[in-house]
């Protein structure tokens, strides 16, 4: 079985919201509103549990400006 | 400022009020036949096409947000209608731009919107109250026309009691130009940013002694790279939120009410029926009936990103709400299904670093707007009489309604 990461490109987020909204489990804001990875601080090296799959999907899908990233393997951030 | 602005209608056509506020015909003629379009009146590309439509949002090192011309009119020519350069944020590109933009963000992310919703829910619910039931009320005057405005007051931080007056100031402030009227309208919009500014002014400046939880109290506050927003930064800056928070909202709300009496006389009773309904509702209403939302880009280095040669310096206009109608993303695109399995992937808020900085406000606030008014009213009824075409007006949005009559029923 697949296993998937996530992170948020902090460079390209504009603080809309999207990601937040669709899955708000994954996703939370600092104080700008910029995006970020509850669970592993922003990096991108933690599972993301499959019942949250679907949510990470639609975040994925309605970003905007394509910052919300997801793999199938962990991000080695500085990439 | 001092932009050339494009005339829209040249490339349109549009033979009356009416089929410019639904040119699905229009929209799906352009699909077909010309999905990429040079007209050589205006000498500007004209995309239709989903994927065209949002490459050219999208990439911005091929298509600049920085140039001479413009698709809309925005502020005034005189020194208290100018947009600040700090916040011209439409017109400049990144990196630049996230910088800029991110002192206006904040008072539009999630997080402040969840501190904002009860106050915005209390509007509604008042404005909600004062419709009386089981006789005929003019939706605009009553609600549409009036939510938005109470909201940005409130959220801005001036009184809401002068909401009839922003409104009139805004309305003149965003207008289009009309051919053979420029000057008369640039008169019009040169007064109403001066009375504006008169009244606001004084305001900013009791609010340094006097701050609030308002965007007026945190421009103030606000710093970038060590530099404040000036008091009569501040007063241009609530004057171009206004104005984009006000015209866009209130149309899609009137163009709702429209479509529940027009378009599908079922669909008002199912959404009171599940509630649940309400956000899809909103986001195909956003993908339906909101028009017409349109950009101009100009190509920055030359391209075929586009499948026709483009020259730095050409203009391209992304008809977003024209791609809202594009078959190859959305299924039967000309019909109205709130039960679209894709229904937020709609352009309407645009796409790319430019995306609406209001979309999550407009999209509380049309939620609010519709559940509310469900809450209350059992059922919605045109008025027989209503012509359509004799209740249009230009507007930024394109056309819009200046009264929609109907009965709203209680059980």
């Amino acid at each position: 079985m697949t296993a998937k990461y996530t992170f948020v490109n902090q460079e390209t987020c504009i603080a809309c919201g999207a990601c937040g909204a669709a899955a708000p489990n994954i996703y939370d804001f600092d104080d700008e509103g910029i995006a970020f990875v509850m669970f592993d601080h922003n990096q991108g090296t933690r599972e993301v549990p499959e019942e949250l799959w679907d949510e990470m999907d639609d975040a994925l899908e309605e970003c905007p400006t394509d910052s919300v990233r997801v793999s199938e393997r962990p991000f080695t951030r500085g990439k | 400022m001092n932009k050339e602005i494009i005339d829209m209608q040249e490339i349109t056509k549009f033979q009356s009020r009416s089929e410019e506020f639904f040119p699905l015909d229009w929209y799906k003629k352009m699909l077909i036949h010309d999905p990429v379009y040079y007209h050589s009146e205006t000498d500007t590309w004209n995309v239709f096409k989903y994927k065209d439509v949002k490459q050219v949002l999208t990439k911005h090192e091929f298509f600049s947000s920085v140039g001479n011309r413009s698709t809309t009119a925005v502020g005034a020519n005189n020194k208290e209608g100018e947009i600040p350069e700090k916040i011209n944020i439409a017109g400049i590109d990144p990196p630049k731009h996230q910088k800029y933009r991110s002192l206006l963000s904040a008072a539009f992310t999630p997080r402040s919107l969840k501190l904002w919703e009860p106050r915005i829910q209390e509007i509604a619910d008042n404005l909600v109250n004062d419709i009386e039931a089981n006789s005929t009320v003019d939706i605009v005057q009553q609600f549409s026309g009036l939510f938005p405005t109470m909201v940005m007051a409130d959220l801005i931080g001036v009184p809401s009691t002068d909401c009839l007056r922003y409104k009139k100031w805004v309305d003149a402030l965003f207008q289009p130009y009309v051919k053979g009227k420029e000057e008369e309208i640039d008169q019009k919009k040169q007064t109403a940013a001066r009375e504006y500014f008169e009244y606001l002014y004084p305001l900013v400046i009791q609010k340094h002694s006097n701050p609030s939880d308002d965007i007026i109290s945190d421009l103030i506050k606000v710093e970038l790279d060590g530099e404040r927003f000036t008091d009569d930064e501040i007063v241009r800056t609530t004057m171009l939120l206004l104005g984009a928070g006000i015209e866009t909202t209130g149309h899609m709300i009137s163009s709702m009410f429209y479509s529940f009496l027009y378009d599908d006389t079922t669909l008002y009773k199912k959404l009171r029926e599940d509630l649940e309904l309400v956000p899809k509702a909103v986001e195909e209403m956003l993908r339906y009936r909101f028009h017409i939302s349109k950009r101009e880009r100009f190509v920055k280095q030359d391209n075929d990103l586009l499948g026709v040669e483009l020259k730095k310096g050409d203009v391209v206009i992304a008809w977003m709400s024209a791609a809202n109608m594009d078959e190859d993303i959305f299924e039967n695109p000309f019909e109205l299904n709130i039960h679209r399995p894709n229904n937020k992937k709609h352009l309407t808020f645009g796409n790319g670093p430019h995306f609406c900085l209001g979309a999550p406000l407009a999209r509380l606030e049309l939620n609010i707007a519709l559940r509310t008014f469900l809450q209350k009213f059992s059922c919605v009824e045109p008025v027989d009489s209503f012509n359509l075409e004799e209740n249009l007006t230009e507007s930024a949005t394109g056309q819009t309604l200046t009264y929609i009559p109907l009965r709203a029923l209680t059980e």
